[in-house]
């Protein structure tokens, strides 16, 4: 532990005096501070010093509260222009004194503050982020790409077991059938060889046991049941029924099996072949995400760490944070369901990564993963940031097995950009994505505070990991010009309006709505005229796209 | 670590390093020890041998041991081949090339052992052939069942992947492989089983022990491991049962052997 030179209650003063001429400073910029409010385009604009903050509030603010925020906003860009950032290396914090037992300190100093300036681009000094170590298993996209090639009856059944196992319900069904005829049987004869005056009582003891037609039968009270000729009992039907059920079944499974066992052993075989195959270890460059990805243009921030699911820091697992700007989600769907397809920007916002050593990938919305312009708390951040962004985790969708492929690959850059793509689009197809107007400006709070809004991104992108990148002259103006955007749209453009017909995505004319008849491919609403003329009723995929074996052009 | 051999001859044709597959060989006698060589010098090293003899003088006629190794084990014999072949020490061999100094039977296999790959079934009577036979094809049902219904059963990462088992003569032998996962290439298989008690269907020599030769194991071997690459490399044709006949029968004598 380094010497203590100057001792715990002297750095304690020196800190609550560091702390007051922060304030005295605070209080004389402040005052030195000069706002105007441009009526026309109801916003103020600050100066101070030759640096100028332009700020446009929500329609209910308050004048004095804005006034206040302005100010205090322009000091603090201010004081960051001159003073630098404090280190992010050291253990050293304000709630507790501790000495810093790494290489970049060795002594218990107070951060000095000097008047060098310093960029807006904020990133960790003298780190490389650390090599994440995970297992590349591919098994599951080789096979999912082994099972296109085989037919889907192999995947209906085991044609390894014999008949007999195959066809076992259909046995039992007929083992109970022919019970109960041999039980009316039964009754028949012991009712035949019964004195008449019990016959009220027999009827009473065998009601729970038999059906009403088989009582009738027995008993011989239905004319169009003589006795004598079973044929003419529901139950023997059905068990003639169930034979012949079952004898078909049988026929049928060995038709089958001799069509299918074969290749059904074919695809074990190479299922068992990609099983035994041995993952391939994978190192991602952590340092190389931050330098990439970092320059992207819709990027503001980005932090990486590894850390166990509680936190600390560990190798077990990647945590990977991305703040977002000017991302403009568009209509994905062929067919709109809302009146025109639009362009809806969204709020800077930030989403988690998490990723196992095994290559499983989470993008959890709790726990402040993921923050951005709410839906449901008008104005504030919450999770609830984009039409398919409301439960726990994302719905991804058609995106979600592509995903995982680029994650069990360690092929993070990828991923990050096609969660981006994803964002960026939206699908009014879809029962989330029909959502997708709520977030237009129409419909939408603004943003409440821009300052409280940068503050929050800020600080949980700088907080969250020691290895980030984080633009502050970035975010802050895409927050003024998100606020501009929703100012302007709300003002000039009517929110989307939800058309409720759905129209086929084979010939685009028909209308397959909820209350018609239609047939389903790949998420998309076919109308039975299509259906029946361009796709297979078996593997259910367009003509072009039949995998099944077919002796006539029938499909 | 163990050098691997330059295989840049043909690597083109078979590189084991795209079939990371374990290959198990039971018995190594006249076809297991030449199997065991072919595997060395085409570069596989995850390979583990199960015998539980000991080398003796009339096995050196037949199997790829040498003099020095007589009286060892003959895994110990397989171990000697494999450390001259690449310039090691024992002890520096891969450590997926593994040794076992027993008897493979069907509760051995039942316990969890000879996990995966691909195993060839070389054991000198067609009753242990059958019980480690049956013993791979339970779990391999197992695997298959669980496959198909996605529950229970053992996990297809321990299923055999091909079985090669081989038959041997004096001039004669027959090589079968099989898919573990078809019951009918299994019943064929099951159907071509003897009777190796009865004398009538086994060869002798005068002294009453069975024919081997030598040559006739080497060529039985390496048509064995031909069908092990075909298998990774090209499956397609790749034929369950292969009957080889090499008793030479020059009748007409050729007038370039009576000119020269």
């Amino acid at each position: 532990m380094p010497e203590d030179i100057f001792g715990y209650e002297h750095l304690m003063a020196l800190r609550d005096a560091a702390l007051e001429r922060e304030a005295t400073e605070r209080r004389h910029l402040m005052s030195q501070v000069t706002i105007q409010y441009d009526a026309v385009n109801h916003r103020y604009i600050a100066q101070l010093h030759g640096l100028e903050y332009q700020f446009l509030p929500s329609i209910e603010s308050n004048d004095v509260e804005i006034r206040h925020r302005v100010k205090e906003h322009l000091v603090l860009m201010y004081q960051r222009m001159e003073r630098p950032h404090m280190p992010t290396t050291t253990t050293t914090t304000y709630d507790h004194f501790e000495y810093d037992t790494g290489t970049t300190s060795s002594t218990a100093e107070w951060p000095a503050f000097t008047i060098e300036s310093a960029p807006p681009v904020v990133e960790a000094e003298d780190l490389q982020a650390p090599v994440f170590h995970m297992q590349q298993n591919m098994q599951e996209i080789e096979i999912r790409a082994l099972r296109q090639l085989y037919p889907p009856d192999i995947f209906r059944q085991d044609f390894s077991i014999p008949p007999h196992l195959a066809t076992r319900d259909y046995r039992m069904q007929v083992r109970d059938a022919i019970s109960r005829v041999r039980r009316v049987e039964a009754a028949c004869i012991a009712v035949d060889h019964m004195p008449t005056r019990l016959h009220v009582e027999m009827e009473a003891m065998l009601r729970p046991h038999l059906q009403q037609h088989e009582i009738r039968y027995i008993f011989r009270t239905d004319p169009d049941m003589p006795r004598g000729d079973i044929s003419t009992v529901r139950t023997y039907l059905n068990a003639l029924e169930t034979i012949h059920d079952y004898r078909h079944e049988r026929n049928q499974y060995a038709l089958r099996r001799e069509m299918f066992a074969g290749q059904q052993a074919d695809y074990q075989q190479r299922v068992a072949m990609i099983r035994q195959r041995p993952v391939v270890p994978v190192d991602i460059d952590t340092q190389e995400i931050l330098e990439v990805v970092s320059q992207w243009e819709n990027v503001w921030g980005i932090s990486v760490k590894t850390s166990d699911l509680n936190g600390e820091l560990s190798e077990e697992h990647l945590f990977i944070r991305i703040g977002l700007c000017d991302i403009v989600m568009s209509e994905s769907a062929q067919t709109t369901r809302y009146d025109y397809p639009a362009d809806i920007r969204l709020a800077p916002f930030f989403f988690t990564i998490r990723l196992a050593p095994n290559g499983q990938f989470l993008c959890r919305s709790g726990g402040g993963n993921v923050r951005g312009l709410s839906r449901y708390e008008p104005g504030e951040l919450a999770h609830d940031i984009h039409p398919h962004q409301l439960s726990d985790s994302p719905c991804f969708g058609s995106f979600g097995q592509t995903f995982v492929d680029m994650a069990v690959q360690g092929g993070m850059i990828a991923l990050i950009s096609g969660l981006i793509a994803f964002y960026s689009q939206y699908n009014s197809q879809d029962s989330a994505g029909v959502e997708a107007t709520a977030w237009h400006p129409g419909n939408l709070r603004g943003i409440a505070n821009t300052e409280t809004y940068f503050d929050l991104l800020h600080s949980n992108l700088l907080n969250f990991a020691p290895y980030y990148v984080v633009d502050e002259s970035k975010l802050e103006d895409a927050i003024l010009r998100y606020d501009r955007y929703h100012l302007e749209t709300r003002n000039n453009e009517a929110a989307p309006y939800r058309d409720d017909r759905y129209y086929c995505a084979s010939c685009g004319e028909e209308d397959v709505s909820d209350d018609t008849e239609y047939y389903v491919a790949h998420d998309e609403r076919i109308c039975p005229g299509c259906w029946a003329d361009h796709y297979c009723g078996d593997c259910e995929r367009h003509q072009d796209d039949c995998i099944c074996s077919h002796d006539d052009d029938r499909y | 670590m163990a050098e691997v051999l330059n295989i840049m001859r043909h690597e083109s044709v078979f590189n084991p390093a795209e079939h990371p597959y374990p290959v198990h060989i039971i018995g190594a006698g006249a076809t297991g020890s030449r199997i065991f060589a072919a595997l060395i010098e085409l570069g596989v090293t995850n390979i583990s041998v199960y015998d539980p003899d000991v080398i003796e003088d009339h096995n050196l006629a037949n199997q790829i041991y040498m003099a020095a190794d007589v009286g060892e084990p003959k895994i110990k014999g397989c171990a000697n081949f494999a450390q001259a072949k690449l310039g090691v020490d024992l002890a520096n061999l891969p450590p997926t090339m593994n040794f076992y100094h027993r008897r493979v039977t069907g509760a051995y296999i039942a316990e969890g052992h000879v996990i995966g790959g691909v195993v060839f079934i070389l054991t000198d009577t067609m009753e242990s052939r059958k019980s480690i036979f049956d013993a791979l094809m339970l779990r391999a049902d197992r695997a298959s069942s669980r496959s198909i219904s996605g529950s229970g059963g053992v996990a297809m990462a321990s299923a055999p992947l091909l079985i090669i088992e081989t038959r041997m003569g004096s001039t004669h032998g027959s090589i079968f492989t099989i898919n573990p996962f078809d019951k009918n290439a299994r019943t064929a298989w099951l159907s071509t089983l003897v009777d190796d008690t009865n004398p009538d269907n086994i060869e002798l020599s005068p002294c009453g022990t069975t024919l081997s030769v030598g040559t006739t194991a080497s060529l039985i071997a390496n048509y064995a491991v031909w069908q092990m690459m075909q298998f990774f490399v090209d499956p397609i044709g790749l034929q369950p049962q292969v009957d080889l006949f090499f008793k030479p029968t020059l009748t007409i004598t050729s007038p370039a052997i009576i000119a020269a």
